[in-house]
């Protein structure tokens, strides 16, 4: 130590002064170069614009969000008025079990209880609502049925998120899907699954997610790719479908 | 069904003595001990006992705690696994050939669940077979009163949908009111056949003040005797705030209302809607026949009527069952005062009946 200051005592104070800035500077050079890269490629909150709570608004989330009405008769659905005011909505008179995974992408799902299931008519619904949950749990499900007298559909009632009479009126179908929505898409929301992603995911995790995100906001990857993708780096279900929203907020922003 | 009830129909054999709710069941193979019989005739010491499992009384006998469905059963007057009694000239008489395991005991009333349990879903599925026929018709009551509300937009004038109601043409009135009731009818037999459909869907905040008004206004068309009208309807108090209900919620109003029409004997009925400390308050007031104290817990269960209801008009005794239902779904409930006036109408006895509950504000 001693040897040390005798050292700097020697040399002039120019050439300390290089020779302090040269360390610093070295220092500063080597966060920026790997230190930062590293930390902002695992910033999954980052990809969120600053500014999406002024830019965002109903119409934005109506554009990204996918409706699937399944009921047996369709008539009791405003389908057109829905899709005049901008609603993305496709409706399915019945489905098969095996295509579960295909409803299970969308948004929010209107769900009737019995004869939309082609493999089980009686019970289908209720089948169906479960495995449905079990694949999103971020799914939106309203169960659209008359049967609210039969104390056997109360389970199917009970594991939706609303449950309405039909025949809906379009102001009904408006007010459910525009509340689904602000639960979806809201900034707030949003925002909140990216900091607890930020935090639950490791960082490799969370770098690798946020490649993957900055692939499908360059549309270098579809949604079905980017949703399969995720899906294997987010083991929780539900995280990993509320970053996919995350994602298709930050690119509709953007 | 319930255990006590196949036993006491006698359907049943029991391996052991045995006691479900209030019945107590003999079996042919194995009588009543003579201990039991002969030290607890009245009182046995171990039906106070709750926690299942295998126990021995102070008389050196095993008895056995379980469940079958929901209700306790007690096998009594046995010796069980545990049971160290010594066997001597006072107790043999009463522990010989009584020997039971635990395990015989859960196999019983395994058996015993199983068959209820059967019973149930095979009743509830042809309840449900049988109420099928009413799906169409709820859907199309719903249609209905959707198109009557949307005709009074259309061809009535109004700033407020009770406002183009009053100003509609009396068909158009009549359709409104009609529809309505019908739509609500159903509603409250939906709860009636399945009570957790009162906690189906979210809640959501509504306007108790808004409610109460559209309410009033149905219930004061006068549809020329088709349905049973009162003009007589006021409302009182003051409430800004919403309340967060479920969807049944609105049938409770619906239900006091229509019971106070119904009941009403002199002077008008009164619904007050009033902002308190953290809370909603309903009340319905009418002047009708009393509602003696020890009818108060009983107008709200299943058939329950008050004694002097029956001699008014024709009921069920199934609206305020409802209601309750809806209210206890709420997390609240409905009660009743009754006040005699002292006056007497067609020999009726006159009180100032008051049905009311609270909710808690957004």
């Amino acid at each position: 130590m001693q040897t040390l200051v005798t050292f700097f005592n020697e040399v002039g104070w120019l050439a300390n002064l290089i020779g302090i800035a040269t360390f610093v500077g070295g220092g500063v050079a080597f966060f920026f170069r790997f230190v930062q890269p590293r930390i902002a490629a695992a910033r999954i909150d980052k990809m969120v614009p600053a500014d999406l709570a002024q830019k965002w608004g109903e119409s934005m989330s109506k554009a990204i969000a996918k409706i699937a009405i399944v009921d047996d008769q369709p008539a009791d659905f405003p389908v057109a008025e829905l899709k005049a005011n901008g609603y993305q909505v496709q409706t399915y008179k019945q489905v098969t079990l095996a295509t579960t995974a295909q409803l299970a992408a969308y948004d929010i799902v209107f769900l009737d209880m019995k004869g939309i299931v082609k493999d089980d008519p009686e019970n289908g619904g209720l089948k169906l609502i479960g495995e449905l949950r079990r694949l999103n749990p971020s799914q939106k499900v309203c169960a659209v049925s008359s049967k609210t007298f039969d104390i056997n559909a109360t389970e199917f009632f009970r594991q939706a998120d609303d449950a309405k009479k039909k025949p809906l009126t379009a102001h009904e179908c408006r007010a459910v899907i525009n509340q689904f929505l602000a639960e979806l898409f809201d900034p707030q929301v949003i925002m909140a699954s990216g900091t607890q992603a930020q935090q639950q995911l490791p960082r490799a995790r969370r770098a690798e997610l946020v490649g993957l995100m900055t692939k499908f906001k360059k549309q270098e990857v579809s949604l079905e790719q980017f949703r399969e993708g995720t899906a294997k780096i987010v083991a929780d279900a539900s995280l990993a479908y509320r970053m996919v929203n995350l994602a298709r907020v930050a690119a509709h922003a953007s | 069904m319930q255990a006590s009830v196949l036993l006491s129909s006698g359907a049943i054999r029991t391996p052991w003595p045995v006691v479900i709710g209030d019945v107590v069941a003999a079996a042919p193979e194995l009588p009543i001990s003579e201990t039991c019989a002969r030290k607890c005739q009245e009182v046995k010491l171990c039906s106070a006992e709750q926690r299942s499992g295998e126990h021995r009384c102070v008389h050196g006998m095993s008895f056995y705690v379980t469940k079958v469905g929901d209700e306790r059963a007690l096998i009594f007057g046995v010796r069980g696994e545990r049971n160290d009694t010594p066997l001597n000239r006072y107790t043999k008489d009463g522990l010989k050939g009584r020997s039971v395991t635990q395990a015989a005991i859960d196999a019983w009333s395994d058996g015993l669940a199983k068959l209820l349990l059967s019973v149930e879903t095979n009743f509830r599925e042809r309840q449900a077979e049988m109420l099928d026929p009413l799906h169409d018709p709820i859907r199309l009551a719903k249609q209905v009163n959707t198109i009557a509300n949307r005709l009074v937009q259309i061809h009535s004038h109004g700033a407020t949908l009770d406002q183009q109601i009053a100003n509609a043409s009396v068909e158009l009135k009549t359709l409104v009111k009609a529809s309505d009731l019908l739509s609500d009818a159903f509603d409250l037999l939906t709860i009636y056949f399945n009570p957790n459909a009162a906690t189906f869907g979210r809640r959501g905040a509504i306007s108790p003040h808004g409610l109460i008004t559209k309410l009033i206004s149905i219930f004061r068309i006068d549809d020329g005797g088709v349905t049973r009208s009162s003009a007589r309807i006021f409302m009182n108090g003051s409430c800004y705030r919403n309340i967060f209900v479920f969807e049944s919620f609105k049938l409770i109003p619906f239900a006091l209302l229509s019971n106070a029409v119904k009941y009403s004997l002199q002077g008008n009925i009164e619904v007050v809607v009033d902002d308190r400390r953290g809370h909603v308050e309903f009340a319905v007031t009418s002047v009708g026949p009393p509602i003696d104290d020890d009818e108060r817990e009983k107008i709200f269960q299943r058939k329950g009527r008050g004694r002097w209801a029956e001699r008014v008009v024709d009921g069920r005794g199934v609206g305020l069952y409802l209601a309750q239902i809806i209210a206890r779904a709420h997390g609240t409930a409905i009660s009743v005062s009754s006040v005699r006036t002292g006056s007497v109408s067609d020999g009726i006895p006159l009180a100032r009946n008051t049905f009311s509950l609270q909710l808690p504000t957004a």
